[in-house]
Order: C-alpha cells, then sequence, then structure tokens
C-alpha cells in the first residue's frame, strides 16, 4: 500500500522505563477502516504502544508517523475517574473534545453544543447531560468518554481496556456500539484488551504483544499459529479445532 | 453604639477599605486557583509555599526590605521548582513539600531569632494584620488578582481538560506543561499577595477550604468554581468585619470562619444527609 494510505507508521520503536524495556522493535502500520485489537498479558507492554502511539511517552529507538494530520482519539483505562466526586459534569467532559481553540472570549457556540448533543444522542446520554460523570454507572461513563474522543471527529480511536468494568450485557453494548462507528462512521480502532475472546467477531486484525510484536494478522490465523499463547487454551474455538488432537 | 453604627463606623477607616479591597482581591485569586490546585491533588503546595512565604518574610526583615520585595520571586521560584519534582518523579510529589515546607520553616526561623527585635512586626506577617496594609499593597493585590482572573477566564476550558484528564489534554495538542507552569507562578503569586491580610502561616487555608466546601455541593464544574469563589468571599469580609469588631488577628478569623462553614456543610451533608 502507498504510505497516504495509511494513518500511522509505527517504525521499529523501542521504549524503556529506567532500564526496563517495556516494548522491543515494534513495527507496523495502521489503516482506513482498521479494528485491531491488541492483546497480550500484563505487563506485555499494550499500554506502553498506546501511549508510544500517542505521543505521551519518550520513545528511545524508532518514531511513530501519524500521516496526513491524522486526528486521533483515546479512551484511557481510567480517564479522570480515579476520582469519583470529580465536579465534572457529563456536557462538561463530552465538550473537553472540543475544548483546543476556545480560548475566552470564544466558548462553546451553538454549532459546538448542537455537535456535543448530538454526540449524546448517538451515544443515549443525552438525558445524563447535567448529571455529574461520577454519578454515571460503568457503562454509560464509558459512553461518555467515548462521546469526548468522538466529538473530535477523530480518524481512529485507541481504547485501552474500556470494557474492563463493564458487566456482561454494558460490554455486549459497547462492543456492538464500537462495530457500528467502525463499518458505518469508517472510524478506525484500536483496542488494548487482555480477552482476546471478546473481540472475536469485531476485530479483523489482532496484534499479540510480548514486549516484541509476535503475531500480527486475522483472528482466525492467529488461533491456528498461536495455540500456546496464554489466551487460546480458554478459547472455545482452540478445543474446536485441537481439542481432539491434543 | 449599635451594632449598625458600629458597622458604619469600621469602613470609615482608611484601613479597613484597604483590608476589604486586598481581601477581595486575595478571595477570588485563591479559591479559583485552589480550585485547580485541589482536584489536581496539589493542594499541599500551598501549605508548603506559605512556609517559604515566612522564609522570605524573615529575610526581608533582618535585611530591613519590605518583605513582599523578597518574596514574589522566592515563592514563585519554589513553586515551579516542586512542581518540576513532582514531575520528574524522582521524588514524591508530597515528600518534596514536605522537606521545603520544614527548610523554609527553620531557616526562617533561626533568622527570626538571630534579628531579635521585630518580633511584633513578624507576628503580623504569620497571622495577618489589616492595620498593616499599605496603599502599595492595595494596587498589588489588585494588580496581580486581576492576571490571575484573566489567565482563568482565557484557558478555562483548556485547564478544566488537563484538570479532569491530563493525558486526553495532551493528544488534543494542549500544552499541559506550560500551563502547569502557569498555575505554579500564579499560586506563588496567590500567597504573596495574601500574605499582609490573611498571613504566611494561614494563606494556603484560603486555597483549600473553599474548594472543598465547595466540593461539598453537587456541581459541575464551572458551577464548584463559582460556589467556592462565593464561599471565599464571604469568608474573608465576614472575616475582616469580625476581626475589626472582636479586636483579632485578620487571618485566623477568617480561617476559623471558613472551618466553621466546612463543618456545617459536611456534618449536615453526611449526618442529616441534605443535599446541596
Amino acid at each position: 500500500m502507498m504510505d497516504h494510505d495509511k494513518l500511522i507508521t509505527v517504525e521499529d520503536i523501542t521504549v524503556k522505563y529506567d532500564r526496563i524495556t517495556a516494548l522491543k522493535h515494534i513495527q507496523f502500520d495502521i489503516f482506513p477502516g482498521d479494528f485491531i485489537a491488541v492483546v497480550g498479558v500484563n505487563g506485555s507492554g499494550k499500554t506502553t504502544l498506546a501511549k508510544s502511539i500517542l505521543n505521551l511517552l519518550r520513545i528511545h529507538e524508532g518514531r511513530v508517523v501519524w500521516h496526513n494530520g491524522t486526528k486521533i482519539g483515546y479512551l484511557p483505562q481510567h480517564a479522570g475517574l480515579e476520582d469519583r466526586h470529580f465536579p465534572a459534569t457529563v456536557f462538561e467532559v463530552v465538550s473537553s473534545g472540543l475544548l483546543k481553540d476556545k480560548a475566552f472570549p470564544k466558548w462553546l457556540n451553538k454549532a459546538d453544543r448542537n455537535i456535543i448533543f448530538d454526540m449524546l444522542r448517538l451515544f443515549d446520554i443525552e438525558t445524563l447531560a447535567d448529571k455529574r460523570i461520577g454519578s454515571l454507572s460503568g457503562g454509560q461513563q464509558q459512553r461518555a468518554l467515548l462521546a469526548r474522543s468522538m466529538v473530535m471527529n477523530p480518524d481512529i480511536l485507541i481504547l485501552d481496556e474500556p470494557t474492563n468494568a463493564l458487566d456482561q450485557e454494558s460490554r455486549g453494548r459497547f462492543m456492538q456500539l464500537l462495530k457500528s462507528l467502525n463499518l458505518e462512521n469508517k472510524l478506525t480502532i484500536m483496542m488494548i484488551t487482555h480477552d482476546v475472546a471478546s473481540v472475536e467477531s469485531y476485530a479483523n486484525r489482532i496484534l499479540y504483544l510480548e514486549k516484541h510484536l509476535l503475531f500480527d494478522g486475522s483472528f482466525e490465523k492467529f488461533c491456528e499459529t498461536q495455540p500456546f499463547s496464554p489466551y487460546i487454551h480458554t478459547h472455545p474455538k482452540r478445543f474446536d479445532k485441537k481439542g481432539e488432537t491434543s | 453604639m449599635s451594632l449598625f453604627e458600629q458597622f458604619i463606623r469600621a469602613f470609615q477607616y482608611g484601613f479597613m477599605w484597604r483590608a476589604l479591597i486586598v481581601g477581595v482581591s486575595v478571595a477570588i485569586s485563591s479559591a479559583t486557583i485552589g480550585s485547580f490546585l485541589v482536584l489536581k491533588k496539589y493542594a499541599m503546595i500551598g501549605h508548603g509555599l506559605s512556609h517559604v512565604a515566612f522564609a522570605a518574610v524573615a529575610i526581608g526583615l533582618v535585611f530591613n526590605q519590605a518583605p513582599l520585595f523578597f518574596s514574589l520571586p522566592l515563592v514563585v521560584f519554589s513553586s515551579i521548582f516542586v512542581l518540576r519534582l513532582n514531575k520528574t518523579a524522582k521524588l514524591h510529589g508530597d515528600a518534596a513539600i514536605g522537606l521545603m515546607a520544614a527548610f523554609a520553616m527553620a531557616l526562617g526561623t533561626t533568622l527570626v531569632s538571630t534579628g531579635g527585635g521585630f518580633n511584633v512586626d513578624l507576628y503580623s506577617y504569620l497571622f495577618g494584620s489589616i492595620l498593616t496594609i499599605r496603599q502599595i499593597d492595595v494596587y498589588f493585590a489588585i494588580g496581580f488578582s486581576g492576571v490571575v482572573i484573566a489567565f482563568v477566564l482565557l484557558y478555562y476550558n483548556q485547564l478544566f481538560s488537563m484538570t479532569f484528564d491530563e493525558s486526553f489534554a495532551r493528544i488534543t495538542d494542549i500544552e499541559v506543561n506550560r500551563l502547569n507552569t502557569m498555575l505554579a507562578i500564579l499560586t506563588g503569586v496567590t500567597i504573596v499577595i495574601g500574605i499582609r491580610a490573611i498571613g504566611t502561616l494561614l494563606i494556603s487555608a484560603l486555597i483549600i477550604f473553599p474548594a472543598v466546601i465547595a466540593l461539598q455541593f453537587n456541581r459541575g464544574f464551572k458551577g464548584t468554581i463559582g460556589l467556592s469563589i462565593a464561599i471565599s468571599l464571604f469568608t474573608v469580609v465576614a472575616g475582616l468585619l469580625l476581626s475589626f469588631f472582636l479586636d483579632f488577628p485578620s487571618g485566623s478569623t477568617i480561617v476559623l470562619l471558613n472551618s466553621l462553614v466546612f463543618f456545617v456543610v459536611y456534618l449536615t451533608r453526611n449526618l442529616f444527609k441534605v443535599q446541596y
């Protein structure tokens, strides 16, 4: 593919925390429309990879290229919600996605408000606009934070374990929402997760990380080529394929 | 003399007007800056800096110079320094503040003991004294609180975004480091403005109390800052008047009033489940 088709290129990056190497020589491209799941055990460098792409960390070797002004949205693991009593309404949180160029006296104008309310409606949290973010359920909070990224109209959305704190039902709903953004809004998605089974029917690409990039390909291929990865043995598909022979 | 007459009499004195103008300026800037500091978990920076202000005042008195002249650069520099220490993670933020506060207090106390004869002066700097506020302090307070208000108005959106979620603010290209440095500088400035009316040892309370009280009310971000300013204004103005009538040090009266408001709000909310 030509360079202008790519959104992001990760060029052979190595990242260290003091003397501990968190990522070694990672290299891959992200293309428009991708739904990538980054999987790996704790400490395998998943969050470090996300932060490196987002330019939140110092990269020791290599570089990350955002092609043609790619706009990135981000849903961090705990997004400001370590403090459940933080005094911000859902509206204020979502509007912070639009705030960058809104210095006094340019406050949010009518068009901005329309964008925000459209997004609140899309994510079914319109009635919660004036509620404090901390008073919402886990699923509602995630949708509010997703709305905050979506008002920026990003080309790609990076999510760090977004469904961790959600119950089964909210998790399914949230994944459906991501899938429809991916298919209908052509939003490229890169999602970090430790639960590969949960992304099976959503992701078109799996990146399996263990400080090195051990695998980059489809879910089917992942099951075939990485049978001993820490995930597959818990996954029913593996037993279908390998159960009889092992 | 009736209470009303006493009230009118208070405003016949020039020093009372000066105290009120300085008080209102300090109340607004400390409550505004304090809201961000408390939510960013930097509340103790104000406490550490107030000790540095004490050392600066001691230096000023020893060299027979205007203490504010020494305080401003020293407190602002310390503020930026602590913020940097916090960021590099070589030292835990609260530990860094503890070190700075203890060092500054020791330095100030040693200087005071060598100086000997300025105890009355020092007392007024420690706990605030409305009688000592000069015209120049009034200009100083109005000017700098104007800067604080302008900064927050200009950068309100960016400040909100970075206070709620610093990583997200960074990826939306908000200059987080520059804003943090500005916040540190203005925290230092706010501490220095408050030295005369509130005193070096108690000014940090005015950064923390109004914000913490406002947080008890279930409001959004703008609402919380607005409430914080209102609470600060009320306690400072009422505290200054009370200190005049009762002949108490102004700083301690204001802080006691803040404590009272905090306990009333906190207890009614938690014991009697009053929803504000």
